[in-house]
């Protein structure tokens, strides 16, 4: 019941491991974080170091780490994913006409220094797929082309075939607003969520591909057609409602996604049992999609999901949101 | 003229002559019979018989040959007795303690003649005449066991030939050899799928080759193929310094006929029409009779010059190994000269047929020539461990079945049921040779993984196909070099700072600071009564405030508002 009464953002909270490595840092202990990461499997550890280098207090840790030891691409990896992190902070998440030239030139000074680290990295340890990963970020950040951001995932999957986080930035890329077109993301989206085993997270993808349609036209009727409600019931049954699903490191994206892609396509029952296996947690992506920040988003959400049985949280849920201001900082 | 006899045992002749005399030993066993894994063991057995022979002072010189391996020397009658008794000995109990140091020769030698001609290969694949073009694999690991294993099978007296020439046979030779039998020639030749085929192959050269069987026609259309590109490409065009085609009699009962013509590499293409062109008019019997008869003759006197020299001994020494009874000198001038425009034509064609082209950089010749394929149609199942050095388009699949490299498009595959070699190094780096002479090279730290899959392919090398080799320097072991391109990254260093000054902009600050001041001030108005909430009216005159639980829940909201504004300017706090 308490549970339904709050809304947790924090990127580690779901995650023991993720808070395990967030003790590490916050101890400033490098080899305790290395250790941790080590431990994980290959999209969790991405997961994981992606979380290290958006931390706020990781500070010059990865840096010194990475100083020490150039060998290290567990540093390597949370040092350009700091970097990046660094850079877009600057930027913003609006679109590029409303970032200013100078925010631009910081944003690619920044992630060319990532791109200078990933590179060093990747040379001693080609097989990272942290280190591909975010080198799937610059190539975006940095514009450099469809062509770079193929090449860079297909050195990805020949090491993990199914790594989710790298799919997620290639869809991205592949989306028109980064310069692709909708035909190209939905063949990666749809041949890469398909090829996963069973149970894996990475039927994601076509929901995301449904989220990025809705976010270009929101008025659109991409997520309520029938076709779409079949595609994200068959990606929940291979994924969320399988029975092989999982909850390793970056489960909670995955089931915010559908909760939100089976919000928008009214699909209230699918919508009430993903907040059911959600609880308190809540991603930033994709709620940060919708006006007003991503916590009133998800308990707008949860209200309309569960109606009128919502009882006591969804008056809860509709207090807060009431109260919550229609813009919002986000800080992470 | 050559007069047959015996030498304990070992069929010889004698050709008399002006000259010195000069005698060969001469085995029916070369580099064609070796199995790949060995190669190189033929050759080291040569230096090693000769190796107490070079304490005498005479000249005296050892040929390993793809199908023959001969003892030559020259001297006085005495020597040779001494030479031939020598290398017999020496035949009987090899000086295994002079191993290493021969290696050590075998290599510096090695290193200095080993060119690589793809040809070979490309016809005859790792076996057979095939072999000649690879490198000595066996030498690091061959023992003296292995060695005394092939010397007794090969070196023998029923598999020598012995040959003399000079002024007059001296007496008294003998040849205590080890007993054992004739050794079949190496297996036929088995034409190729493809032909008249042609492949790529360096910037330039044309190479030329083809296979025939053996007959006097072959050399008299050698001669003539020679005479006429020499003609074309250098006398009229002036496109090759080198245009020529040379032949060689094979154990197998053929003749293999090779052209090379060297060209400059914006005249390649002139130079392969050149070849192909003077190749179809052979083919079609567009020669001058002139031609013919010029070559017919040039070749009877040099058959009848080198018969008084002796030099046709060697040959006739090496055809007695293969059951084929010496000519004498006019039966082969009459097989000369009664070579006509249409034996030359019916070998043309054969020779045509079955011809292999190795075309410069990226030249093709005309219609008639099909591509050789050079990409594996199959693949084995199995890992896949991609490159380290290109990632996304370079792997090897190790399987049971075998490996399988894939770079891009191209595959090349070698199936261990179909393997000619595999080269292990101490370190584990490990070399496939395919028996169609397809090679794949595992190099473990090229490939992410793959140490870890060589020792279960290690034990699933068929037995006696292994060779080891020598330990490598360290430095030459190679390292990955990744290929990541980029775009022209800005210039300026970034703020490469810890924590940068990367924070939200001041008007958010300013907006909750707002926010915490309107929720302080009311409810500061409410607790000091400066506002009464049930005092407040709404427009259709009722007193929505006028309860306890509604004042309460409107505090609640106004505290709730002021509560999320001060946590969210400490987590800016924060931030910054």
């Amino acid at each position: 019941m308490l549970d339904r009464l709050v809304v947790r953002l924090s990127p580690s909270a779901p995650y023991p491991e993720a808070r395990a490595l967030v003790d590490r840092v916050e101890a400033g202990d490098w080899a305790g974080c290395r250790r941790i990461a080590g431990e994980a499997e290959p999209s969790a550890r991405t997961e994981l170091i992606r979380l290290l280098g958006e931390h706020s207090r990781l500070g010059g840790l990865a840096g010194r780490a990475l100083a020490a030891d150039p060998q290290d691409s567990v540093a390597a990896a949370a040092r350009a994913f700091q970097l990046i992190h660094q850079g877009w902070q600057v930027r913003g998440q609006a679109r590029a006409r409303h970032v200013s030239a100078r925010q631009f030139g910081t944003f690619h000074r920044y992630l060319a220094e990532a791109e200078k680290v990933l590179h060093a990295g990747l040379t001693g340890a080609a097989h990272d797929t942290a280190l591909w990963t975010a080198a799937l970020v610059t190539a975006r950040g940095l514009q450099m082309g469809l062509d770079h951001a193929w090449y860079r995932y297909e050195s990805l999957a020949a090491f993990d075939p199914h790594h989710l986080p790298g799919q997620s930035h290639l869809l991205q890329h592949l989306c028109p607003k980064w310069g692709g077109d909708w035909a190209q993301a939905e063949e990666f989206a749809r041949t890469a969520g398909r090829a996963a085993p069973d149970g894996a997270h990475n039927a994601m993808l076509i929901v995301d591909l449904y989220l990025e349609k809705w976010l270009e036209r929101p008025g659109g009727r991409d997520l309520s057609s029938a076709r779409a409600r079949a595609d994200l019931h068959e990606a929940a049954d291979r994924s969320v409602r399988h029975p092989a699903f999982r909850r390793t490191v970056g489960w909670v994206p995955v089931v915010n996604s559908f909760a939100m892609a089976f919000g928008l396509a009214g699909e209230r029952a699918a919508a009430k049992q993903m907040f059911a296996v959600l609880g308190p947690y809540a991603s930033e992506f994709p709620w940060a999609y919708h006006r007003g920040g991503p916590a009133p988003a998800f308990r707008r959400s949860r209200i309309r999901a569960y109606g009128l049985s919502g009882g006591l949280p969804s008056a809860v849920d509709a207090l807060v949101v009431a109260v919550s201001p229609l813009t919002r900082y986000v800080t992470s | 003229m050559s007069i047959p006899f015996e030498v304990d045992g070992v069929p010889a002749l004698f050709a008399e002559s002006s000259g010195p005399l000069r005698a060969g030993l001469v085995f029916r066993v070369g580099q064609a019979d070796e199995p790949l894994a060995r190669r190189g063991i033929t050759h080291l057995i040569e230096h090693l018989a000769l190796h107490d022979a070079g304490a005498a002072g005479h000249d005296h010189n050892g040929v390993t040959a793809p199908d023959f391996t001969v003892f030559l020397t020259q001297g006085t009658a005495e020597e040779v007795r001494s030479f031939l008794a020598g290398v017999g000995a020496s035949l009987r109990d090899l000086p295994a303690g002079r191993l290493p140091v021969e290696k050590e020769i075998l290599r510096a030698e090695e290193a200095a003649h080993h060119g690589d001609d793809e040809m070979p290969v490309r016809r005859y694949g790792a076996r057979g005449y095939g072999l000649v073009a690879y490198p000595e694999f066996g030498l690091a690991g061959l023992g003296a066991e292995d060695l005394r294993e092939w010397a007794d099978r090969y070196v023998v007296r029923g598999n020598a030939a012995l040959w003399i020439t000079g002024p007059q046979l001296p007496d008294g030779l003998r040849l205590d050899l080890p007993e054992g039998e004739r050794q079949a020639p190496p297996a036929a030749w088995a034409p190729l799928p493809v032909t008249p085929g042609h492949f790529p192959g360096p910037d330039g050269v044309v190479v030329w080759d083809t296979v025939v069987p053996r007959e006097t026609t072959a050399t008299v259309y050698t001669r003539l193929l020679s005479r006429e590109l020499r003609r074309t490409l250098r006398h009229e065009n002036g496109l090759s310094c080198t245009a020529a085609a040379d032949h060689t009699p094979l154990a197998d009962g053929t003749t293999r006929i090779v052209v090379l013509a060297d060209a400059l590499p914006d005249k390649q293409s002139l130079v392969l029409d050149g070849v192909t062109g003077v190749l179809d008019r052979l083919r079609r019997g567009e020669f001058g009779d002139a031609d013919l008869t010029t070559v017919v003759e040039q070749h009877g006197d040099e058959l009848a010059q080198a018969d008084r020299r002796g030099d046709r001994a060697p040959r006739q020494a090496a055809d007695l190994l293969l059951g084929r009874p010496p000519a004498d000198l006019d039966t082969a001038l009459a097989q000369v000269r009664a070579v006509t425009r249409a034996d030359v034509t019916r070998v043309a064609l054969a020779a045509f047929a079955a011809g292999l082209l190795q075309t410069p950089g990226d030249t093709t010749p005309g219609d008639g020539w099909t591509a050789v394929p050079a990409v594996s149609a199959e693949q084995v199942a199995g890992q896949a461990y991609p490159s380290l050095s290109v990632p996304a388009h370079h792997r090897v699949i190790v399987g049971d079945d075998g490996a399988t490299l894939v770079e891009g498009g191209r595959l090349t595959t070698v199936r261990l049921d179909a393997c000619a070699a595999v080269l292990a190094w101490p370190d584990g780096a490990r070399h496939l040779i395919g028996a169609d002479g397809s090679e794949i090279h595992l190099e473990p730290a090229l490939f992410h993984g793959l140490a870890a899959a060589l020792p279960d392919l290690d034990r699933r090398i068929p037995a006696g196909l292994r060779a080891d080799m020598a330990p490598r320097d360290p430095k030459n072991i190679p390292r990955p070099r990744l290929v990541l391109p980029t775009v022209r990254l800005p210039e300026e260093p970034a703020a490469p700072s810890p924590s940068p000054a990367v924070g939200p902009p001041p008007s958010v600050r300013r907006k909750y600071l707002l926010n915490l001041a309107l929720c302080a001030g009311v409810l500061l108005a409410v607790v000091t009564g400066v506002v009464d909430l049930a005092e407040i009216r709404w427009v259709t005159g009722t007193y929505p405030l006028a309860g306890l639980p509604a004042q309460l829940l409107a505090m609640g909201l106004v505290a709730a508002r002021g509560g999320w504004a001060l946590r969210e300017l400490l987590r800016l706090r924060e931030a910054r």
